[in-house]
C-alpha cells in the first residue's frame, strides 16, 4: 500500500492553523506541526481515505480542551529561559584567561596614564570622549548591518525578538560610564572640574579596572554574542531567513 | 484511569530514563514509545510532554538540534551529560519512594 503523506500545502495549512490558535512564533510552531503532521500520517495508516480536515480536527481533539494555550505559554516562558542562560553561557565563554588577562593588563596602562597625567580629569574625559565616539559609531552604523535579520513574510521568531531586544540593552548599558562620573564624584560644576579622589592610587586603580571592565564588557555584549546568538538563528532556521 | 496521575509526577524522570536508553528522539516519537512500552496504559498527552521537553532543554539537561524531514522541521532531543547525572539521581530517589511506599502502605512484605 501507498503511504499517504502530507503535502508541502498541507504542512503550510498547519503552521496556519497553529497561528490561527494563538501560536505566533515559528520557533514554537515548528515542533507542534511535527507531531500534528505525524498524527495526521498515522490516521492515514489506519484509513487513507480520511480528508486531511477531518484527520487534523481529531488529532487536535486529542490535545483536549485547552488545545495549543498550555504548550503556547510554557514554551514561549522556558524558550526565554532558554535563550538567557544560552547569553550567560557565553559571556562565560568570552571571559576566558586570555580575556581576563588583557583586562589586567589594559587595567594597569590605564592607572599608569592617570598616574603620569598632569590632569586626571581631562585624561578621565578624553577617553570616554574617544568611547562614546566609538561605541556611537558602532551601534548606529556597524551594528545594524552586521545584525539585523530579515524573515520570510509573516513569520515571527521568539528567539529573534529576544536577539533585538538585546540591542535596546547594549544602548542602556553603553551609556552608564556616564554614571562613573557620579560615582567618582566628578562633578561638572560652573565648567570647573573637581575630582575629591585624585590623589590617591587606589581610587586612580579602581577608575583604571571599571573602566577597563566596562570597555570589554561592551566588546562581549555587542560584538561576541550577538555574532554567537545570531549564528544560532541562521542554523536552526535558516529556511525562513531571507538576509 | 486514575493512575494516570500517579505518573505526572514522574514525567521528568521517564523522558530523561527514555532518551538515555533510546539516544535521541522527536516529541511524538517519545509519547509513542511510552504508549507502546506501557501498553497503553500511560499515555503522554502533548500538553505535558513539550512544556517538560522545553523545561528540561532550558535546565540543560537535553539538547536539540533539527533536521529537515521530507518538507517539515523536525527537532530531535538527546539526553546531555548534566542529563545523565540527574537520571542516576532521579532513579535513585524514585526506587526509594518505591520501597517507602510498600513498607508504608503493606508493612506485610517487609516480615514476609
Amino acid at each position: 500500500m501507498n503511504e499517504r503523506k502530507l503535502t508541502e500545502e498541507e504542512i503550510n495549512d498547519l503552521f496556519t492553523f497553529c497561528e490561527l490558535h494563538g501560536v505566533y512564533y515559528y520557533d514554537v510552531q515548528v515542533e507542534l506541526v511535527d507531531h500534528l503532521a505525524c498524527a495526521i500520517e498515522e490516521k492515514w495508516e489506519d484509513n487513507s481515505f480520511l480528508s486531511f480536515k477531518d484527520a487534523l480536527s481529531s488529532v487536535f481533539r486529542g490535545f483536549g480542551i485547552y488545545g495549543f494555550s498550555k504548550i503556547k505559554q510554557v514554551k514561549e516562558k522556558e524558550l526565554k529561559r532558554k535563550y538567557f542562560i544560552l547569553r550567560n553561557q557565553y559571556i562565560r565563554e568570552f571571559f576566558q584567561l586570555p580575556k581576563i588577562i588583557l583586562t589586567i593588563v589594559i587595567t594597569l596602562i590605564l592607572f599608569l596614564l592617570f598616574r603620569l597625567s598632569a590632569d586626571k580629569v581631562i585624561t578621565y574625559l578624553i577617553l570616554t570622549g574617544i568611547y562614546f565616539v566609538v561605541l556611537s559609531a558602532y551601534l548606529f552604523v556597524f551594528y545594524p548591518k552586521r545584525y539585523n535579520m530579515r524573515l520570510k513574510e509573516k513569520k515571527k521568531l521568539l528567539m529573534l525578538d529576544y536577539f533585538n531586544s538585546m540591542k535596546g540593552n547594549i544602548y542602556v548599558y553603553g551609556m552608564l560610564p556616564l554614571n562613573l562620573f557620579t560615582i567618582f564624584g566628578i562633578s561638572i560644576t560652573r565648567f570647573k572640574f573637581q575630582m575629591p579622589f585624585s590623589g590617591s592610587a587606589i581610587s586612580d586603580l579602581v577608575l583604571a579596572f571599571l573602566m577597563t571592565l566596562f570597555g570589554i564588557s561592551m566588546v562581549a555584549m555587542a560584538t561576541y554574542i550577538p555574532a554567537r546568538i545570531k549564528n544560532d538563528i541562521i542554523r536552526q532556521y535558516s529556511q525562513i531567513i531571507l538576509s | 484511569m486514575g493512575s494516570n496521575q500517579l505518573y505526572k509526577g514522574s514525567l521528568a524522570t521517564i523522558i530523561l530514563k527514555l532518551l538515555e536508553e533510546k539516544g535521541r528522539m522527536y516529541g511524538y516519537q517519545i509519547t509513542q514509545e511510552v504508549k507502546a512500552i506501557s501498553a497503553g496504559e500511560f499515555v503522554i498527552t502533548e500538553g505535558a510532554l513539550y512544556p517538560m521537553l522545553h523545561k528540561l532543554e532550558a535546565d540543560g539537561m537535553l539538547t536539540v538540534e533539527t533536521e529537515m524531514i521530507g518538507n517539515r522541521m523536525r527537532k530531535y532531543y538527546s539526553i546531555t551529560h548534566d542529563g545523565k547525572k540527574e537520571v542516576v539521581d532521579r532513579m535513585a530517589e524514585m526506587e526509594a519512594f518505591i520501597r517507602h511506599m510498600q513498607t508504608l502502605l503493606n508493612p506485610n512484605i517487609e516480615l514476609a
